[in-house]
């Protein structure tokens, strides 16, 4: 009896696998191993193309290119350059570098479209939007890899579809908001976060459409789109080339800002 | 080495032009006009100026760049004249290359090649560090940078070093028409006396990022792109551009609740005219939200001061070198942008003397849209005579320039 009811133990773990394990981790587990599988490159550059919808119908087109470096001891790096389209060329030339650090302050500097110089920005002005779309400054920052150590989660909800999470800042973190509350599928892709306001008010949410997942378990989503309950527009992200290629150095530099072209 | 130079140019401009991507088109056409509020014996009231300014980029898969940028411009007073033949005199040009230069990356590692703009400076107009560029002041509340062939090597990324070499000299084009200098009553131009172009200049540059703070230093020797006037007895006013060794450093950084600080000094040891450090504070910030949703408000306040060192020109007229008129001065500039879009954006800038009592101020207003800018605002500018801004107190105006983007 004893070996039978250790031979049905075994057996019941085994049918359940990760599921069981994953239902065993906790909400800053869960969201850590989300973004651990998402940075399952060195580097990437990504190229996107932006649709602002206005209310009342209204668009605008932009185009960007973004490269990452994930470095694994946290000191990513961010550089997003906009583009210019068929209908958009004044935010042509307008950049940002982003210098992430453990246990200090990120550092950003933006190239605006007019002028031939950098300019070091405050990151005090994380709540602030960036290039006319509904990322901020903050988001173009996290989402390349939240800084679990800097927030207080909790699980809202768990169950087949996966979990939603609630995510604090912790005292002493600087954040535009209040809350945040993540979906995570399953196999830990994130498919939606919302974004909520100091008082609680939704401010937006961000979808995350046509998740794929490669088999080292990184995933990406080809489309987002952020709908923002409070500005009354929503911007459609579609990213249209995305390589995982090595990343020259020099992209990451304030220099490469500057460059034309 | 100027051979070096002009073999670099030629290889950096046939490798992309052989192996380059499409090459990417752009640029701007611009329309500015203005008209002035004063009368001034023998000047224009109107001024109107067309000028396009088409560019081309190339990128190869082999680490090479070239950049082209035309500057082609006619304006009613006929301050341009004459196509580009060489480097740069003292007059604008109908016909130009505002930028041209190949670059070569190899990771951390930049050559770049040809006619460029340096802009070194951390600070706002007034700036230490940012000597290598001439300018153009025809139209002074205009001013812009103007291009000098040079060879720039970079190394590194937050932690950097750059070295500028610029073999020949490019005198800055000075005030014209309704902007340029009355002498003052009894004295008569001595004329200009430009730079020699055999003498060498260069430019060194260092920087880094220590716990958020971006640190620089930088020493620049060659021709000071303000030309030195002197009194020549019996009643002449001589313009000489003189030589000059100027090491300057830089702080930027973040002083708490999103307030950006940025500062430079530099001590100028100027050959045959007076020493002086100078020094220029600023601190600027960003507010949103303040009176609606995704609005911005933008302040910055700047302050300038100077300590001469050495006199060996008593006579120097300060007021027309443009870094030192601004000795004890404030500036100021303030943007409200109505929303994140920013199609409408207000702006106010200006600076005041404190020393001369001479002051600017310049209120526009900006809509921008799909590929047009539009700007229209309002400039005074007033002062005792004989000071900077005072020299231009009949020249208060309203301007208005479109700006079309393709």
């Amino acid at each position: 009896m004893k070996q039978f009811t250790q031979f049905t133990l075994i057996f019941v773990l085994f049918a359940i696998g990760i599921p069981c394990r994953a239902e065993e981790m906790s909400s800053q587990e869960i969201v850590a191993k989300c973004f651990t599988l998402y940075r399952q490159t060195p580097s990437e550059r990504e190229e996107t193309q932006v649709t602002v919808i206005y209310e009342g119908g209204r668009t605008e087109q932009k185009a960007f290119t973004r490269w990452i470096l994930f470095d694994p001891t946290g000191e990513d790096k961010v550089v997003i350059k906009f583009r210019k389209t068929d209908k958009n060329n004044l935010d042509e030339g307008l950049g940002l570098l982003i210098s992430r650090h453990i246990g200090r302050k990120d550092d950003q500097w933006l190239k605006m479209p007019s002028l031939d110089k950098i300019r070091k920005i405050a990151i005090a002005d994380s709540g602030k939007y960036f290039g006319g779309t509904d990322i901020t400054f903050e988001d173009a920052r996290q989402l390349v890899g939240e800084r679990t150590q800097d927030f207080d989660y909790k699980i809202l909800q768990s169950g087949a579809e996966g979990w939603e999470i609630e995510a604090l800042p912790k005292t002493g973190t600087e954040s535009g908001y209040g809350k945040r509350i993540f979906s995570i599928q399953p196999d830990f892709a994130c498919t939606a976060v919302e974004y909520y306001d100091t008082r609680g008010e939704l401010l937006k949410k961000q979808e995350n459409r046509g998740i794929e997942t490669q088999a080292n378990g990184m995933w990406r989503a080809k489309v987002v789109v952020v709908t923002s309950s409070l500005l009354k527009r929503t911007t459609e992200l579609t990213v249209t080339a995305r390589e995982f290629r090595n990343v020259d150095a020099s992209t990451f530099t304030q220099d490469f800002l500057l460059r034309k072209g | 080495m100027k051979k070096l130079l002009v073999v670099a140019v030629a290889l950096g401009i046939l490798v992309p032009l052989a192996f380059g991507d499409e090459p990417k088109f752009s640029g701007e056409l611009r329309i500015f006009s203005a008209a002035y509020l004063d009368d001034r014996t023998g000047a224009e009231d109107l001024f109107g100026e067309i000028r396009f300014l088409p560019a081309v980029a190339w990128q190869t898969d082999y680490d090479w760049f070239l950049y082209i940028q035309g500057d082609f411009r006619l304006d009613s007073e006929n301050y341009a004249s004459g196509v580009f033949d060489g480097v740069e005199d003292d007059g604008r040009w109908i016909g130009n290359l505002r930028q041209a230069y190949a670059e070569y990356t190899e990771d951390l590692f930049k050559l770049r090649v040809g006619k460029q703009i340096f802009d070194w400076s951390t600070t706002d107009t007034i700036s230490p560090s940012d000597n290598i560029n001439p300018r153009d002041w025809v139209d002074v509340a205009e001013w812009e940078r103007i291009g000098v062939p040079a060879i720039d090597l970079r190394y590194g990324d937050a932690t950097f070093w750059e070295f500028v070499y610029i073999p020949w000299s490019t005198p800055s084009k000075l005030p014209a028409g309704r902007w340029e200098y009355d002498l003052p009553p009894g004295l008569v131009s001595g004329g200009i006396d430009g730079p020699e172009n055999d003498y060498d200049q260069f430019a060194l540059r260092a920087g880094t990022n220590v716990s958020g703070w971006d640190l620089g230093a930088s020493y620049y020797h060659g021709y000071s792109y303000n030309p030195s006037v002197s009194f020549q007895p019996p009643n002449a006013i001589n313009t000489e551009y003189i030589r000059e060794d100027v090491v300057a450093v830089s702080a930027v950084g973040e002083i708490g609740g999103g307030v950006m600080l940025r500062a430079e000094a530099g001590y100028f040891n100027q050959h045959g005219n007076n020493d002086f450090v100078q020094f220029v504070i600023g601190a600027d910030r960003f507010w949103n939200d303040v009176f609606r949703t995704t609005d911005e408000l933008y302040l910055l306040v700047q302050y300038t001061d100077e300590v001469e060192t050495k006199n060996d020109n008593p006579a120097a007229f300060r007021i027309y070198d443009f870094r030192r008129a601004f000795r004890r001065s404030f500036m100021a500039r303030a943007q409200y942008s109505f929303d994140d879009t920013r199609q409408w954006t207000l702006k106010l800038e200006g600076s005041y003397n404190c020393e001369d009592d001479d002051s600017y101020i310049q209120p526009s207003v900006a809509f921008r849209r799909n590929n047009l800018e539009i700007e229209a605002g309002i400039g005074f500018a007033s002062g005792p005579k004989n000071t900077f801004w005072g020299e231009w107190r009949e020249n208060d105006r309203i301007f208005i320039q479109c700006t079309y983007h393709f």
